[in-house]
């Protein structure tokens, strides 16, 4: 398919990274944070950081929303499955998330009704279709997916389906960011923006990290040669002393993102005043629940739910992984008691997750060679 | 349809759910026939599903879009070929947009 192939040109690659090698000082280390947990993904599925100087290291960030969900988070949801009446809807990966006593996929193999969609629309279909049952769908995602639950309510208030209701879980990007840049943890040089996020909220949002915060940002897409240019673009900034929100992902992103969406989204949800991230604790105005005028379709209104906060266990690191302070290989836990297969913190979980990247990528055996040789 | 060459496995297709759920990942698709809201789209190997359309509308038969969780959320406008850098023309590269 056009649109792809174009962007995996290894001969293209190559001088690019040549030009980035070009632009690199020999004599400082640079930290370039890439927000996007499919920027992880890709980063290790296609080996990028081979095609890097040494000086420049990648670190992960919090923009995969089934890492960030609080343990806590996934026992509500799991009250709510449990009911008698309720179909429970949710995406995939979502079910494999561990709460405090277990995931949704072992309370569906308890009896729970509890059924995997792709798409918001279909847990709305199967509330048409069980008039006689209350189907809940449990929402997760950054801007990327928010606009896709908030077209569905509407969708369900405008035929008056009255046996549907949300469990909202979606999160916004910039809190955490900006909660990072505030952390004295961690010291960055510079952003890769998130690409898709971006074909919503568009790039104008990321322009506090050059004007309060001094630091360049690149929004990009997913494909090799995409983060190749991006990681380019935010090497000459530096080079140039430049410091500016700039666009790899045009053919996608508006820079004013996407209006329709964003007026859905105004219309169904509004901000929670703060919301519990996992590693990161509660950050202020960084999470969605539905508005008033959407409050009949609120799960968390509709049944009552633990709402308890769960600590992590004693050994996950996630939360230290997820804030960029740790390597996925350097949590205790890692590829032992923790694996895709049996996941014991959210970054193994999701193929997106920073942990599982490394893990299914076989990044793990390099990157333990090379931590003792680098800066 | 520039359906040729394509692998499964290299592509995020409609049956591998991989990037359903996460933050940031979407679906390219191509428009096949449109029906008020919804739209008919194809993926790069020919699974074919319903897609909701509103937040992209007007759309027509052959563009692409992005799509998420069955709802499209932006058209993926003709990317140009990336070039291989020219040091002697740096300014040319990287070649999509900046800030206006």
């Amino acid at each position: 398919m056009k649109y792809v192939d174009e962007f995996r040109n290894a001969e293209i690659a190559r001088a690019i990274s040549a030009e980035i090698a070009a632009n690199t000082d020999p004599q400082r280390h640079y930290k370039l944070m890439e927000v996007c947990g499919g920027h992880t993904h890709t980063i290790y599925r296609h080996g990028i950081k081979d095609l890097l100087p040494d000086q420049i290291e990648l670190v992960h960030g919090p923009g995969c929303p089934v890492c960030v969900l609080p343990m806590g988070r996934v026992d509500d949801g799991i009250a709510v499955a449990e009911r008698p009446e309720v179909i429970f809807t949710c995406f995939g990966d979502m079910m494999r998330v561990p709460g405090s006593k277990g995931n949704l996929l072992e309370v569906k193999a308890e009896g729970a009704d509890i059924r995997m969609v792709y798409s918001p629309l279909d847990a709305l279909r199967i509330a048409r279709e069980n008039p006689d049952r209350e189907v809940v769908f449990y929402a997760i995602g950054f801007e990327t997916t928010a606009p896709s639950t908030a077209l569905t309510l509407q969708r369900a208030k405008k035929e008056g389906i009255e046996n549907f209701s949300v469990f909202c879980n979606h999160v916004t990007i910039v809190p955490p960011v900006r909660a990072l840049l505030d952390s004295p943890d961690l010291r960055l040089d510079a952003f890769i923006g998130p690409g898709h996020v971006s074909t919503v909220i568009g790039c104008r949002p990321y322009e506090f990290m050059p004007e309060d915060y001094g630091k360049p940002c690149v929004v990009a897409g997913f494909e090799p040669l995409d983060l190749l240019q991006a990681i380019l673009m935010l090497m000459r900034q530096l080079d140039e002393d430049r410091c500016e929100v700039e666009n790899q992902y045009s053919r996608i992103v508006p820079w004013e993102g996407n209006l329709a969406a964003l007026k859905s989204m105004a219309e169904v949800f509004e901000l929670r005043p703060y919301f519990e991230w996992r590693g990161m604790g509660f950050i202020a105005q960084s999470a969605l629940k539905l508005s008033d005028a959407y409050a009949d379709f609120d799960a968390e209104l509709r049944y009552a739910v633990p709402g308890v906060r769960v600590a992590d266990p004693k050994a996950c690191q996630c939360g230290e992984v997820l804030k960029g302070v740790l390597k996925p290989w350097e949590c205790k836990v890692f590829g032992t008691a923790c694996t895709p297969e049996h996941p014991l913190g959210t970054l193994m979980v999701s193929s997106e997750g920073a942990c599982a990247a490394y893990y299914n990528f076989g990044r793990k055996s390099f990157e333990k060679v090379e931590i003792g040789t680098s800066p | 349809m520039e359906l040729e060459n394509t692998s499964q496995d290299s592509y995020c297709t409609l049956d591998h759910d991989g990037c359903v759920v996460c933050s940031d990942a979407g679906i390219s698709l191509r428009v096949i026939s449109i029906d008020g809201d919804n739209a008919l789209c194809e993926d790069a190997v020919g699974n074919r599903t319903e897609i909701a359309v509103e937040l992209v509308k007007p759309v027509a038969t052959g563009e692409v879009l992005l799509t998420h969780g069955g709802v499209a959320i932006a058209k993926v406008q003709k990317a140009e070929m990336l070039k291989a850098p020219d040091r002697s023309r740096a300014d040319k590269l990287p070649t999509e947009g900046r800030h206006p």
